[in-house]
């Protein structure tokens, strides 16, 4: 399961990122550590990108980096 | 008498503008006033 | 006292807003990552501390510009103590800055702001407990209420130490590792490069270069010893260095959060009214047409609202009032005719020309700065993402080319919210094709002489024709020339927050002001030049007629290359190669040129341009390679002349071919 299965206001517990090193550095820098809920708030109109939000900020993301996101 | 007084000070005006502005340019010190202005980046130093 | 300060902290947390609070200075605020591109400094009110204003950045690695521009300040400069802002509403990711900053060892005051906003989601900070986990000292403040900040220069925050547990929260190998290699760094380099051991020890260790090469490039052997530490850490764990690090920090961080945050309803995940906006404004079916309707309200109200209103009351003040007074009193001086020519034809045409669109500029200013102040601009980002995406850039280049419909110089600057460098180059290339505000001027002369019946339409057509060009520009280039890497996609959406109106009215002074500067100096400077060449021939003789003066022989010269886009006089040619040192003074230009006032230009001009090569002439205004400032700004951007030459003969050729198939294919069915 990946950020993007959650359905809009659904919470996971992230737990691995794949990712391209730097983005997954800028991403842990932000908070995304394994262990953080991520909740799925809403996908742009044209569907990408997605907006999550994670410790208590709004964040928005690629869908194509969020589906690398697993969640427990 | 009149002719001087206002001619001297466009020139001068106009010759100060000119060189300040090319050296700003040659240093990349840029804003949008002027052409080039103040705002030194602090990486601008090295 | 005479100390120096550093302020920083995250992006959006009200770091600049509190930097005007302290020094009063006309800064100018915005809501979206990264407004600070400029090294901005000033003197607290009423002391004698100086502060420094660095760039807003989420961590104090080496991983963005603004990040080592932050870094190399402090581990440099070496300040009295560093002004930490914290937004309180958004505590555990602020704090990760100050973690940071509390690892270096230097003197942090924490200023804690938001409260306000923290209370209106109903929850409780214990600030005591906080202080006593840091060990400093913390000054409370708000949007509202920003009394508190003249407690700063009371405190003295220079050798200030905090007993603060640091790097505790890390694992026990990662704590022998610090303490193993600083044990090891030579004096000599700690005398020579004034960071505290333990920190040094952690960034070589990190593998941060450069750090590396400011602090022990020559010290190969402890840089080996570091290097096998990490990657015995990185084995045993199976995760990079630095993401280890930033996972340890955290956890820290939410038990620090967990202790001093109290929710007062039980409700920590309560829909903020900011959320409940963002419902609307990125809506699936709304968002777009939203996005749509503001920018054109804005565009309508520049161009035909109050703009075209302001155009008249600056005309009549310039070339009535201000013209009349200045002959009358050059008659009373008694100063001769050709010298009156200079000051009315020369400078009060050319400087003129420009300041009738001063207001104009400034209202266009004034919008800019509300979609950046209100935290507008990164939904927009958002929202536009997937279409930039298609044309190979990121959505976040929605931001610096918002910015460049002002000015291209903000514009360019920033792009270094971008982290994929070739994001950024190819957005600091395209920027300058999303027409600016000198623009402008030239735009709305040409139609209120050729297209008045329906002005905006055609303006707006050459704002659309710039955004697809910068567009179409993207996916050949990325083709072309930045072959590679994808564009990427992270951006905070910050909380919408009403924009201070003392902060937008100061913006758009500043940028007014900026354009007032210009049209003092470079445009008093051109105009008068460009009067002496245009009244002297070869021979250092008046001449009766400009078309036989220096200027005419020298536009005639370049004239025939300008030809094939509909004018093969020598007029257009001059005010193309004018265009180079500021857009505007393509208008002065033509003014003295055509040796008549603002008001009588618009007619002079139905003499020279058809409708069809007026067009092809803003094409080419629009599209050119952009002034000097911004050249001088992409340079410094891009970091090498090759680049930079690649842009302007880019856009150059750019320009030349559209408006050469707009004159050509145009001729086929206009006659």
């Amino acid at each position: 399961m990946t950020i993007i299965d959650l359905k809009p206001g659904q919470c996971g517990e992230i737990y691995e990122m794949t990712l391209d090193s730097k983005i997954k550095h800028k991403l842990m820098e932000m908070g995304m550590t394994p262990g953080t809920s991520v909740q799925f708030v809403r996908t742009a109109p044209l569907g990408d990108p997605i907006n999550i939000k994670v410790r208590g900020f709004n964040l928005g993301i690629r869908r194509d980096v969020a589906m690398n996101i697993t969640l427990k | 008498m009149g002719d001087f007084l206002l001619l001297v000070p466009i020139i001068l005006f106009t010759a100060y503008i000119v060189i300040k502005n090319m050296k700003n340019v040659k240093a990349g010190k840029c804003s949008c006033s002027e052409s080039c202005s103040g705002c030194n980046m602090s990486c601008d130093k090295k | 006292m005479g100390h120096s300060y550093a302020l920083t902290g995250n992006p959006n947390s009200g770091k600049t807003t509190i930097f005007n609070e302290l020094t009063g200075s006309a800064q100018y605020v915005g809501n979206w990552s990264g407004v600070t591109v400029e090294k901005k400094e000033g003197f607290i009110k009423n002391s004698k501390i100086n502060v420094v204003d660095l760039p807003g950045i989420y961590s104090m690695s080496s991983s963005s510009i603004d990040e080592v521009i932050a870094l190399e300040y402090i581990t440099e400069e070496n300040p009295d103590g560093i002004l930490n802002v914290v937004s309180a509403s958004n505590l555990e990711r602020n704090l990760y800055l100050t973690l940071q900053l509390m690892e270096m060892k230097v003197p942090v005051l924490m200023i804690l702001n938001m409260m306000d906003e923290l209370s209106r989601k109903n929850i409780k900070l214990d600030v005591d407990r906080l202080k006593e986990i840091f060990d400093i000292q913390i000054i409370l403040t708000g949007q509202n209420d920003r009394k508190n900040l003249s407690r700063i220069k009371e405190i003295d925050l220079k050798g200030l130490k905090s007993n603060f547990a640091r790097f505790s929260y890390f694992s026990k190998e990662i704590q022998d590792g610090i303490r193993e290699i600083a044990s090891h760094i030579s004096l000599q380099t700690l005398t020579q490069y004034k960071a505290d051991p333990q920190w040094l020890a952690l960034k070589i260790m990190e593998g941060d270069n450069k750090i590396i090469e400011a602090c022990c490039a020559k010290d190969a052997a402890i840089i080996e010893k570091a290097k096998a530490i990490r990657l015995i850490i990185e084995k045993s764990e199976g995760v990079e260095f630095s993401q280890l690090l930033a996972a340890q920090r955290y956890s820290y961080l939410g038990e620090i959060a967990g202790q001093v945050l109290i929710d007062a309803d039980g409700n920590m995940d309560r829909e903020s009214v900011s959320e409940k906006i963002d419902k609307i404004m990125t809506h699936r079916i709304l968002a777009i047409p939203i996005f749509l309707g503001i920018m054109w309200t804005i565009y309508y109200i520049t161009i035909t609202g109050l703009g075209s209103k302001s155009i008249e009351v600056m005309e009549w003040l310039i070339s009535d009032l201000f013209t009349g007074a200045v002959k009358a009193l050059m008659v009373t001086m008694d100063v001769s005719t050709w010298l009156q020519s200079l000051v009315i034809d020369g400078v009060i045409g050319g400087v003129g020309a420009v300041l009738v669109f001063i207001p104009q500029i400034m209202i266009l200013f004034f919008f800019i700065s509300i979609l950046e102040d209100s935290g507008y601009m990164a939904r927009i980002a958002f929202v536009m993402d997937r279409i930039f995406k298609k044309f190979g850039l990121s959505g976040k280049s929605v931001i610096p080319m918002l910015v460049g419909s002002g000015c291209s110089v903000p514009g360019i600057m920033a792009t270094r919210t971008l982290e994929n460098e070739r994001d950024r180059k190819l957005t600091i290339l395209l920027t300058p094709f999303i027409s600016c505000g000198a623009k402008m001027p030239v735009y709305l002369l040409f139609v209120s002489a050729f297209f008045a019946a329906n002005s905006h339409w055609v303006v707006f057509s050459l704002y659309l024709l710039g955004i697809v060009t910068a567009m179409v520009s993207g996916v050949v280039l990325t083709k072309v020339r930045y072959k590679g890497v994808e564009s990427d996609f992270i951006l905070e959406m910050p909380p919408y927050r009403v924009p201070a109106l003392k902060s937008v009215l100061l913006h758009m002074w500043d940028k007014g002001k900026d354009f007032l500067i210009r049209a003092g100096t470079i445009i008093f400077a051109a105009s008068v030049i460009m009067w002496f060449a245009q009244s002297f021939d070869l021979s250092f003789q008046m001449v009766q007629d400009p078309s036989t003066s220096v200027l005419a022989d020298f536009g005639r010269l370049v004239a025939p290359v300008f030809a094939p886009l509909g004018f093969g006089d020598w007029i257009t040619s001059v005010a193309f190669i004018t265009g180079f040192v500021a857009k505007e003074i393509v208008i002065s230009t033509l003014s003295v040129l055509h040796g008549v006032s603002q008001g009588a230009l618009g007619s002079s001009l139905t003499e020279f341009y058809t409708p069809l090569s007026a067009y092809s002439f803003m094409v080419f205004v629009l599209l050119a390679s952009p002034c000097f400032a911004a050249i001088s700004v992409m340079k410094r951007e891009l970091g090498s002349w090759k680049e930079t030459g690649f842009s302007i003969l880019y856009q150059t050729g750019t320009a030349y071919l559209l408006s050469m198939a707009v004159y050509q294919i145009g001729s086929l069915f206009i006659k």
